[in-house]
């Protein structure tokens, strides 16, 4: 009988091999951290060319009605959804209710009670990381906020969650990915890699990089971009890239999601939005809003009073 | 030496083949590391690339491109491998007595049969290694015997057989080619061993002398030893070609050059003939896991070993038939009788190959010897070049032996794949779907030659950016497995084969086609002595490549300076350094075809 050749491989060989996969491991790890422009820019932000906003819109007559009408309606419409299916909405909008002293916070109260004790219970089931970080914003507010419940257990359960999320999991995530880790950082846990705006150079600083992300991506976008505008003090650069996205909007403003709309609307004043938004926002259906992204409306049209949602009180 | 001056190869005859490259244990080391850095950092790039970068808006672009370098990857993997370690077998004092090679207590010398095959190549040429094969030793007592075996049956070859001292061989028919043409002359003959050369092969005199020995070992059924062409065109160094041309002016400027980049010469052998790599790297580093296969010439086989797997595998092929017939018939004494008469007719029918009649037959008899079932045998190479042969001289001859080789493997992989259908191990099995893999690689490979050309046509990436993630993530895997490989066949070139290898896709296509559409693989001798014509039409799918990137760079450059349209710089530039890289591996092709040897090197 023939001599099979198995364990043809030597011990040296192995060793090799372990030495192979300790130094890729390291070299990975160490390349991982590489971000580039870091030191000097840890924002990333060396290749935006135009770094002054435009002027941001403030609150007079017209904007005054439009929250008047829009208020109510998008209240209703969480009012209708459930606590425990929707908890970070809920959360958000009774917080941009409660920020603004509007009626509608007693209207929304309860429910948020419920999604509170649903989410401080463990049992809520994130669909993706950006839920929980709304959530976590929403109940930063509460802890500040002396007329909301207490939002202490359920503000650990979802720090847990933030902090057992992978790094990794949000590379593609543009500008959702930096709403994702500011948000993050409240617990003390930041994401640092999103720290930077570095990966929306490819997107922003290229001609056609908006197209080319793609209408779903790009509408991410501009949420992540606008969520930074209207939450965070002090976000200026995210400020100067939302209108790099309301300003190159593939097809023009007018065609963008009605939740672009109303971000770029709500942040700045300037004819290269008032233009295009004049009839968009006036004939809106307010339905065609998804639960989240009523959420976020609410909260712009709040900030557009108040100021960014963790601003003060 | 009657005739040799009528030899192109004749200014070659004194050169001496190149030693096998030193097993040097730290670099080994070095190699392994690196290549495990590689694949790593490989694996990490593509995660990177499925995960973060594809461009969702052209995934008509991005996604055959990513599963292109997702297979060219798997390739990679395979690749080293194969490449991983070298595990030379030990050699062993040459056997005096049949019996310490059988492992019985037999006294008798062995006795060797060198087979040297032909079907139409000039008898003169088949007489220099009939006369080198005359001129083989071996220790006293052995008998050793010289054949001569022509398919085609040539008065003028039997006459210089019988000069040189050889037994004459053929028969009425051409059935299995060259392997039929083996087969007849086993029966023919009675030889414990049988070493195998072609028409060229020209055999040193100590080749048994240093490979007997590891028949000491009774489960190995052959030995293979390195191919070497010694009639590779060298080419003329590049001082003497400019000087030619531009007198001091052009010595200058190519002695200013080769400082700068090491020593040029023009003319040199552009099919990458040498078989160098193939051998003293692949071959080689496959010994440890059993699985060098038979690569015809130059080879020494244990007759046992090729009767005994021949006739399992006739049995087994006649079983087969009869199970394929007999299987629906419930009645058991009905399927009795119509067994027995059914075994009959198809022990007639079936014939027995000692090697298979296939156009790679060699390839396929190692599959058939090392999977075994029943006795699954071991092959050895060794490492030392002993014997020398003609390389294809001309682009014709080239492209037909390399479909050849594609077609042969291909065919196998499809109809009778190692990698199910024999015992093999599952090192063998690896190393078996290398081989397989790298000319089905003709499948993928035209998606990075032509995505430059898209790129700059069109404007849209595959990728999200060309930014500074992406070379982040792109060049440690590249730069450490050009590193990697560097080290792991020290002093073994190997560019120009990886150029070849790159722009083999029309060939290779071809090839895949032909065996799923089941027909017949052509089985041309390849010609041993240079073709001469237009061979341009043979690489004309290369030069539309070609063609196609230049004018995509025209078309951009036009797009980015003159127009101002674009202004994706950083896009432009990889992809017009991709494109003009990939113009230089396809020139390559361009350069073989209208090649011919230079001056100094023609026939006389």
């Amino acid at each position: 009988m023939s001599r099979r050749t198995s364990g043809w491989i030597t011990g040296r060989s192995q060793l090799a091999f372990l030495i192979g996969l300790i130094l890729a491991s390291g070299a990975i790890f160490w390349l991982e951290k590489i971000r580039f422009e870091s030191t000097d820019d840890p924002l990333g932000s060396f290749w935006i060319d135009q770094r002054q906003p435009p002027t941001a819109r403030v609150l007079d007559a017209g904007a005054r009605t439009l929250i008047e009408q829009w208020r109510p309606k998008l209240a209703d419409q969480v009012a209708a959804l459930s606590p425990t299916q929707y908890p970070s909405v809920v959360l958000l909008a009774y917080a941009s209710c409660l920020k603004a002293d509007a009626p509608c916070a007693t209207q929304l109260r309860p429910l948020a009670s419920e999604a509170l004790e649903q989410v401080a219970a463990g049992a809520t089931t994130w669909p993706g990381p950006l839920q929980p970080s709304l959530a976590l914003v929403a109940l930063t507010l509460f802890e500040r906020n002396v007329a909301a419940p207490d939002p202490r257990p359920a503000w650990q359960v979802v720090a847990r969650w933030l902090d057992g999320l992978d790094e990794w999991s949000l590379g593609g995530l543009h500008g959702l990915a930096q709403f994702i880790s500011r948000s993050a950082a409240l617990t003390g846990n930041e994401f640092a890699a999103f720290r930077s705006y570095a990966s929306l150079r490819p997107v922003l600083e290229t001609a056609d990089g908006l197209t080319r992300l793609g209408e779903v991506r790009v509408t991410d976008l501009s949420r992540g971009l606008g969520l930074l505008s209207i939450t965070f003090p002090r976000s200026p650069l995210a400020k100067i890239l939302l209108w790099h996205v309301c300003t190159g909007w593939p097809g023009g403003l007018e065609q963008a999601p009605l939740v672009t709309a109303v971000l770029c609307w709500s942040n700045f004043a300037a004819p290269e939005v008032n233009q295009p938004l004049a009839t968009r926002l006036s004939d809106s259906d307010l339905t065609e809003l998804s639960p989240l992204d009523t959420a976020i409306v609410l909260l712009a049209l709040t900030t557009l009073e108040r100021g960014p949602l963790l601003v003060g009180n | 030496m009657a005739g040799i001056s009528r030899w192109y190869f004749e200014a070659f005859e004194l050169r001496v083949p190149p030693a096998a490259s030193r097993h040097v244990v730290w670099r080994e080391m070095l190699w392994q590391i690196l290549a495990t850095v590689a694949v790593a950092v490989g694996a990490w790039y593509l995660y990177w690339r499925w995960s973060q970068s594809l461009n969702m808006d052209a995934l008509w672009f991005a996604i055959p491109l990513v599963v292109a370098e997702t297979l060219s990857f798997i390739g990679l993997v395979l690749m080293i491998f194969n490449l991983w370690q070298v595990t030379d077998t030990p050699p062993q004092p040459p056997p005096a007595t049949i019996g310490e090679c059988e492992g019985i207590d037999e006294q008798r010398p062995p006795r060797i049969d060198l087979f040297v095959t032909t079907y139409s190549e000039d008898p003169e040429l088949v007489r220099l290694g009939l006369e080198a094969a005359k001129r083989v030793t071996y220790l006293a007592g052995a008998e050793i015997k010289v054949h001569c075996l022509d398919d085609g049956r040539r008065p003028a070859m039997q006459r210089v057989a019988e000069d040189c001292g050889a037994n004459y061989i053929t028969r009425p028919s051409n059935e299995g080619y060259k392997a039929g043409n083996l087969r007849n002359a086993l029966e023919l003959t009675d030889g414990d061993f049988v070493v195998i050369c072609d028409a060229d092969t020209r055999l040193f005199p100590d080749i048994l002398e240093k490979t007997m020995g590891y028949f000491r070992d009774p489960s190995v059924a052959w030995v293979q030893t390195p191919q070497w062409f010694f009639d590779l065109p060298e080419g003329r160094p590049l001082e003497a070609a400019w000087g030619r041309r531009l007198g001091g002016l052009g010595r200058g400027l190519a002695r200013g050059l080769q400082k700068l980049v090491g020593p040029i010469r023009l003319g040199g052998d552009p099919f990458d003939n040498n078989p160098q790599f193939f051998f003293d790297v692949i071959q080689r580093r496959r010994n440890g896991a059993n699985a060098s296969f038979c690569c015809g010439a130059s080879s020494i086989h244990r007759r046992e070993a090729i009767w005994q797997s021949a006739l399992r595998a006739y049995a087994t092929a006649v079983d087969r038939k009869v199970d394929d017939f007999v299987k629906e018939v419930r009645d058991p004494e009905s399927r009795q009788a119509l067994e027995a008469q059914l075994r009959h007719q198809f022990a007639v029918d079936e014939i027995v190959t000692p090697y298979k009649f296939h156009v790679s037959e060699d390839i396929y008899t190692s599959i058939v010897l090392h999977g075994d079932p029943d006795r699954p045998w071991r092959s050895v190479y060794h490492p030392e070049v002993l014997s020398k042969m003609l390389s294809p001289q001309d682009m014709a001859s080239w492209t037909v032996q390399r479909f050849k080789y594609a077609a042969g493997t291909l065919d196998i992989a499809v109809h009778d794949s190692p990698l199910y259908r024999y015992k093999l191990t599952l090192s063998q099995r690896l190393m078996y779907l290398t081989t397989m893999w790298s000319y089905l690689s003709s499948l993928w490979n035209w998606m990075f030659l032509v995505s430059p050309a898209v790129y700059l046509f069109t404007g849209i990436p595959p990728i999200t950016a060309f930014s500074l993630e992406f070379f982040k993530h792109f060049l440690p895997f590249v730069i450490c497995y050009e590193i990697a490989l560097l080290v792991g066949a020290w002093g073994v070139p190997n560019s120009k084969g990886r150029a070849i290898f790159m722009g083999f896709f029309p060939y290779g296509l071809r090839a895949l086609w032909t065996v799923l559409l089941g027909k017949p693989i052509r089985f041309p001798v390849t010609p041993k002595e240079r073709q001469s014509g237009n061979f341009l039409r043979l690489v004309r799918w290369q030069l539309l490549v070609m063609l196609v990137i230049l004018l995509s760079i025209i078309w951009a450059s036009y797009e980015l300076f003159y127009l101002g349209s674009r202004s994706d710089e950083s896009g432009y530039a990889v992809n017009v350094l991709w494109g003009l890289y990939t113009i230089l591996l396809m020139s390559n092709y361009l350069r073989a075809a209208i090649w011919r040897p230079v001056e100094t090197e023609a026939t006389a």
